[in-house]
This record gives structure tokens, sequence and C-alpha cells, in this order.
């Protein structure tokens, strides 16, 4: 995950401001006891107040040692979980762990909320495509490389992170580093219907009628070399262990709220006692609201990508329909 | 309404500076003791709800606009662009999440990407002393055109992020809007603490929300003169640049 330097929001603090406006206890104590060989270990925290045996904490929050465990037991006094660094009896433990219900009839589970938060984050990525990446770059921690070319290869995958290939760059040796222009497959076919057979290097990029996150070549490459892409990215997916409490928001701090609103959309309008379709429709408008006003703010700094003016029908469109 | 009352919070309004000044007008509204507040913490929400006043305060209006430059004397708060790159990240030392306005001997001109593609094919290999085009490259990146021989600094100026510190926020982040509006961000505050009483106090409470939204309409209008008008009630009206920042 490539953080953009204005993200300093983490998963856990967004949990935190859900936890807060549903009402439910926040662990925030210190360990108890302090132990130099990692390991499953049982420790005696100041207080077992929202601790249960599958919470996910945080200990030794901001330090060098900072961890994610997950418990394994617990007694009235004392959890037990497996520590892969040595800790100080003082050191924090951090986590909004939903414990209302916990075990047996939980109301919400904390893997479910991190779910609702990659969901919404994502969902928030789309509407905006407010966060770009370049691959090959160095600017970003950790973005992919370059994509290498492979002589006669007309297709390539795009990185898993890509929402939409924005620009594709072909960086081959002694030539140049050209953007590639961007066009369908269906241009290609009226300009030369010869176009598949052609091979040289590459001048154009498309997207159309392949399969999905790839992109193609024409002419197809005769020379080694690499694609470099910008494109605008998606954050990770909320399957289990995919995100960690003390990772980052891939969104800027200033719009973090509208992630906070999407999630409790999604806590109030599902099946169970704590259903609210009141306060989960207005979740759902400050959510929509804040994707509108960071569109709009796009736009009125220059920086339009045109993610506003996607269109979107429920009804699929014809085959053969030639509306445009 | 008694006169002299309202005259005192407004003096209160125009010598505040930070977060603590605001929460306890957020407290005083809930009515909650300013000193022991039972229901909410001050840390986690009341302070919390006050920075997400100003964020969503930020992305109507476009407020706070800064100029970061080495001559301010801020604590890095100047950006030097790096040798031998085209693309350049935003960082917590330039806490813009629009930036506007590039300066380096002098000013360098905003473009986009598009353009430089169309109009100056292979622009990704010029190398020079001094930048002459940027462009933003979503909210977080921007590129420049040519890459640089040697670190060049430059001074940036734009939309910056209200609060730069991390959480968990003191009460002493500094409040950057002009402080006729700081009694909308305690509205919006107040509104944001009934969500998790859920009763029809909150929905009552819209009304309260809908009055930040108006100051704010007012802010961005106030803010015209300035740059652009980014915000109408309706969202019917298309935000767009000035003449001046299309130049």
């Amino acid at each position: 995950m490539a953080y953009s330097g204005l993200s300093t929001i983490t998963i856990e603090q967004i949990l935190e401001d859900v936890s807060f406006t549903l009402v439910e206890p926040i662990v925030n104590t210190t360990l108890g006891t302090g132990f130099a060989v990692p390991g499953s270990v049982a420790v005696t925290p100041g207080s077992m107040a929202g601790i249960y045996t599958g919470a996910q904490l945080i200990i030794a929050l901001g330090q060098v040692t900072q961890e994610q465990v997950t418990v394994t037991g617990v007694t009235s006094t004392t959890f037990t979980a497996v520590f892969l660094n040595p800790h100080l009896g003082t050191d924090s433990v951090i986590g909004a762990t939903f414990p209302s219900g916990q075990t047996v009839n939980p109301l919400f589970t904390q893997n479910e909320i991190i779910g609702y938060l990659a969901d919404v984050q994502n969902d928030f990525l789309l509407k905006t495509r407010c966060i770009f990446e370049v691959t090959g770059s160095d600017v970003t921690p950790t973005p992919p490389g370059n994509i290498a070319l492979v002589v006669n290869n007309r297709f390539y995958p795009q990185p898993s992170q890509v929402i939409r290939v924005e620009r594709v760059a072909a960086v081959i040796p002694g030539q140049l580093t050209t953007d590639l222009y961007d066009t369908t497959q269906s241009d290609l076919d009226l300009d030369n219907s010869d176009w598949p057979a052609n091979s040289n290097l590459p001048k154009r990029w498309f997207r159309d009628q392949i399969d999905t996150a790839k992109i193609g070549l024409d002419p197809s490459p005769n020379v080694g070399g690499s694609l470099e892409l910008w494109y605008s990215k998606r954050g990770p997916t909320g399957d289990v262990g995919n995100l960690k409490l003390y990772s980052l928001l891939l969104i800027p701090d200033v719009m973090s709220h509208y992630i906070k609103y999407g999630i409790l959309a999604k806590c109030w309008s599902k099946d169970g006692e704590t259903r609210d379709p009141m306060r989960s429709e207005y979740c759902k408008k400050r959510f929509e609201f804040g994707v509108v006003l960071v569109q709009r703010f796009m736009e009125g700094i220059g920086l339009d990508t045109g993610a506003a003016q996607q269109s979107f029908s429920p009804m699929a469109v014809p085959a053969g329909s030639n509306n445009g | 309404m008694d006169l002299s009352v309202e005259a005192r919070h407004d003096q209160v309004i125009r010598v505040m500076s930070n977060i603590s000044n605001l929460e306890v007008l957020v407290l005083d509204r809930l009515e909650e003791s300013r000193t022991n507040s039972q229901f909410w913490s001050v840390q986690n929400e009341i302070r919390v709800f006050l920075v997400e006043a100003m964020n969503e305060a930020a992305l109507l209006t476009g407020e706070p606009e800064i100029r970061y430059s080495t001559n301010q004397g801020l604590a890095g708060g100047s950006l030097v662009l790096p040798p031998g790159l085209n693309v350049i990240q935003l960082n917590e030392n330039v806490p813009l999440f629009g930036m506007m306005r590039l300066e380096s001997s002098g000013t360098v001109k905003k473009t986009t990407v598009w353009d430089m593609d169309r109009m100056l094919p292979g622009w990704e290999n010029d190398v020079g002393n001094v930048p002459d085009f940027w462009f933003p490259i979503g909210l977080t990146l921007f590129g420049i055109h040519p890459q640089l021989t040697a670190p060049v600094n430059v001074i940036v100026s734009g939309v910056a992020e209200p609060v730069t510190s991390p959480r968990p926020y003191t009460g002493a982040e500094p409040v950057d809007y002009q402080e006729e509006y700081r009694d909308a961000l305690v509205d919006y505050a107040t509104h944001i603490s009934g969500l998790k009483e859920g009763t029809k106090e909150f929905m009552d409470s819209i009304k309260v929300y809908d009055r930040f939204i108006s100051r704010m309409q007012e802010l961005s209008k106030f803010a015209t003169r300035k740059g652009s008008l980014r915000f109408s009630r309706t969202l019917g009206v298309p935000a767009s640049t000035t003449p001046v920042e299309q130049r």
C-alpha cells in the first residue's frame, strides 16, 4: 500500500470513530506483563474490558515493537496471544474490538467492519479517482515496477491495484520514452484490418474487447523494453488479514470522515437489532455528498479526471444498438 | 435576544485560536460539563468532530489556502524538487491536497499531462536546471518538466489540510479559518455529536448542519474574490476555474 504523505489516519482510528458512534467499548489499556521472549504469552492487562478470544489488538502503538495480535484465550484477568516482539508491561493495548455480544451473538465483528471499510474506501476511490500511482516510480513507497515488454506479445496485465489506466508510455532502450495513443480495437479495425499482424515499436494502446484488467498494444513490440503505466489506484480489499489495524487509509485525511459514514451506513442497514434505516440513509447521503464534494473540488482546481461524468444505466445496453 | 450576551459570545469567538477554544462551546451546546463530559469523549469525539468540520469546510470552500515558502521560516514548510524525476509526491511537509501554484525563480506554468503528451512528445526525457511546467496527477502527486539536474527549492501554494498534526488531537491545533466562520464549525460538531444518540433530537439537528452549509456557502462566496467559486448550495452549478487560474 503506497501512502500519499497526506494520510495519517489508520484503520484502527476509523474503527474507533465507528465504535464511538455505535456506543461500542474500546480497548485502551496497558499490557501489564512484560516479557523478553516472544511467543505465546499470557498477560495481565490493566483492564479486560472489550478483550475476548479472537479480538485483534494493537500492542505498543507507535513503538518499534508495535504489532497486531489476535487473542487466543482469556480469563477474567488475563489474555493470551502469540507475540512476535518482546514488550514492556507499560506497552499500550489498543483495539476497537466491537465486543457487544461477543463471542456468541456479536452485533458486529472486527473483520466485518474492516471489510466494510475496504469496500467503502474503494467505492470512494472509484467514484473520485483522486489517488494516482506511476509504475516504476520511486516516489511512492512501493509501486509495482514497469511492465516488461515481450517481443510479439500484444496483451499485458495491469497491476492489481489499478482502477483505470490513464496513460501508457513505452520505455524502450535507445528510444525516447514516449506516451502511446489511447485508442480502441474498433478504431484500429476501421483503420487497417491487418493491424493484428503488425510488429514494430508500439504506438497505441487499448483496453476494449479484451480480458478484464488487461491492456493491448498496437503494433506488437518487436523489441524488449517496458511499459510505464499511470493509473488511478484502489486500496486493498477487505479479505481477512489483508488490512492491518495500523495500516493507513489511502485517501488524504481531509476526506477520511466520509469513509466513516460509508461504514456506518452499512452497519445500520444490516439485519438485526442495530438496524436503523433513518441513520443509515443519513450516513449514505453524507458519503455521497463527500464523493460529490471531492469530484467538484478536483474540477475546481483543474483536475477533472472525468470520474463525475461516468454514466450509469441500470439497464444493459442492447447488443447492436448504435446510439453513440 | 440578550445583546450583551451575544456581544460577549462574539468577543469569545474573536479571540479563539485553537480547537480547545471551540470544544467547550460544543460541550455547552450539548449541555455537557466543560470539565467532565460524560456521554462524549472530548479527545476522541468532540475534537475529532471539529477537525471533521474543518475538513468538510476545506472541501466546500477551498479554504485555507496556504503558501509554503522557506522564507516563512516554517519547520519543514518548503518543497525541494529532487533531480531526475518527472513525478513528485506531496508530503507531510507540504500538506496540500489541492496544489494550485508552483513558483521557482519565476512562475512555473500549470498544464496537464495530456497537453504535455500532445504538445511535447517525449517530454519525459528532457533535462534542465529549472522547472518550466507542472501538472497535477491526482490529489497527491504532481509532475514537472523537465527533469532537474540538481535539487531546486520551490514555493508551492494551494488548499491545505486544515489540521496537519496526527491524532490524538491535543486541542492545541490551530483553527485556520477566519474568526467569523468559526461558529459554523461548532454547529457542525454539535450536529454530528448527536448521531450516536439517534433520536428525534438528531433529526432536528439537521437544521444545524444546514446552517453550517449556509455559512460555508457564504465563505465560498467571500473566497470568490480571491479565487474560484467551488461550491454552490444546490450542487447544480458546475465549479470552474477562474480566468486567473486558467492562465
